[in-house]
């Protein structure tokens, strides 16, 4: 990229500099390596609002909703603290698929169709507990395999760890996740329900 | 942002970054060791995804200014991590810029630049920027750059004289008899 032609000393000094790049003989980087960091850089859905600009543009009308549902939620808690002896489903009626975490491979293939499909478990659910070691969903949906109320994934914290971190588990957020031989597929096939996942999920498992 | 939309940008952000990929390995690989520059890559492409936006038409200068303040903020994190662990410092010494290939004095004569001079100078000869592109890196004028750039090789050539000039000694006294 340089432009403009150095003098006879700069122009010995470049050369002097270029043949002791220490990056000259680097190998091209692996393709597999280079797929997967494009693809963990995209699946970032991090918003850029800060807290100066994220509020600065709401209308009044915002803040009436925001007021609204605050009364209502306080309503609705109320009306459930009043009444939480009656028509409760009882915890003991839940039923549970049990699932390992597979352990991570070498390698990861990106989420496709074709992979998802050959899974035997498949579901959108609520993540309603995570603990060292262990994470529970409340399934919302099944595409395969189930149903049950829940699924619970046990395994040891060091294996859930990199799972919980990859698909960044939060309760209360919503995941899909997938699972073969009783194991949870990491590698992006499990994950937040985001739009793009969930159309690998419809067309992996249609109607 | 429907999936559509997120599709097509997906595939842009693809196509143009698999061009800036090995330029910047490369960038990397010149000023950390080989595990920090593939942690610092992704953060890199990271940080490129989110400010996909803002991308000049030109974007290789601009994607080296982000990957400096990511290798940056890996080296502040990791001096960190060593003042915790004062030990572990011992075990896990400071990462430092790969040495230069087959030549020790130029090494010797750099090493003994300032940090600025020395990132100057492999902007301008590794990288071969102009002084407009290494102005972009770096966040300052085109100004600044070309005569920082000048002083810059000037020293690393009064350097490289003092170097090979102690070694010119070192060599006449090796073959003196007793």
């Amino acid at each position: 990229m340089n432009e403009q032609q150095p003098d006879g000393d700069d122009r010995d000094l470049l050369s002097r500099l270029q043949a002791a790049d220490p990056a000259a003989s680097l190998s091209p980087a692996d393709p597999d390596r280079v797929t997967h960091l494009l693809e963990a850089a995209m699946t970032d859905t991090t918003t850029h609002e800060t807290r100066e600009t994220g509020t600065h543009d709401r209308s009044p009308l915002t803040w009436l909703v925001a007021a609204a549902a605050v009364l209502l939620i306080a309503g609705a808690g109320a009306f459930g603290l009043v009444n939480r002896d009656h028509d409760r489903a009882p915890a003991a009626q839940d039923t549970v698929t049990m699932l390992d975490v597979a352990p991570v491979p070498g390698r990861c293939i990106l989420p496709q169709v074709g992979v998802l499909r050959t899974q035997t478990i498949a579901f959108r659910g609520t993540l309603t507990g995570l603990a060292d070691g262990s994470a529970t969903f409340r399934v919302d949906h099944w595409f395969t395999g189930g149903p049950t109320d829940l699924a619970k994934v046990t395994t040891t914290p060091a294996r859930l760890r990199p799972l919980a971190e990859s698909a960044r588990f939060r309760v209360g957020g919503s995941y899909l996740v997938a699972a073969s031989n009783g194991q949870v597929t990491g590698c992006g096939f499990s994950g937040p329900a985001t739009a793009r996942l969930a159309h690998l999920y419809d067309q992996a498992f249609p109607g | 942002m429907d999936t559509a939309d997120l599709e097509a940008r997906r595939a842009r952000f693809d196509s143009l970054v698999r061009g800036l990929l090995e330029p910047l390995r490369r960038f990397l690989v010149r000023r950390t060791d080989p595990a920090t520059a593939d942690d610092v890559l992704g953060d890199t492409l990271l940080v490129l995804w989110r400010r996909y936006d803002e991308l000049p038409p030109e974007p290789l200068p601009f994607a080296y200014g982000v990957a400096r303040l990511c290798l940056a903020n890996a080296e502040r994190g990791a001096r960190r991590q060593r003042r915790v662990a004062g030990r572990i410092a011992v075990l896990d010494p400071l990462r430092e810029a790969p040495d230069v290939v087959g030549d020790d004095r130029l090494g010797d004569a750099l090493a003994a630049l300032s940090a600025d001079d020395a990132e100057l100078l492999r902007l301008w000869a590794w990288e071969q920027l102009t002084a407009r592109e290494i102005a972009t890196v770096l966040d300052v004028t085109e100004n600044a750059v070309a005569i920082r750039l000048h002083r810059a090789r000037a020293r690393l050539r009064e350097r490289l004289r003092k170097v090979e000039g102690a070694a010119g000694h070192e060599g006449a006294d090796e073959g003196r008899g007793p």
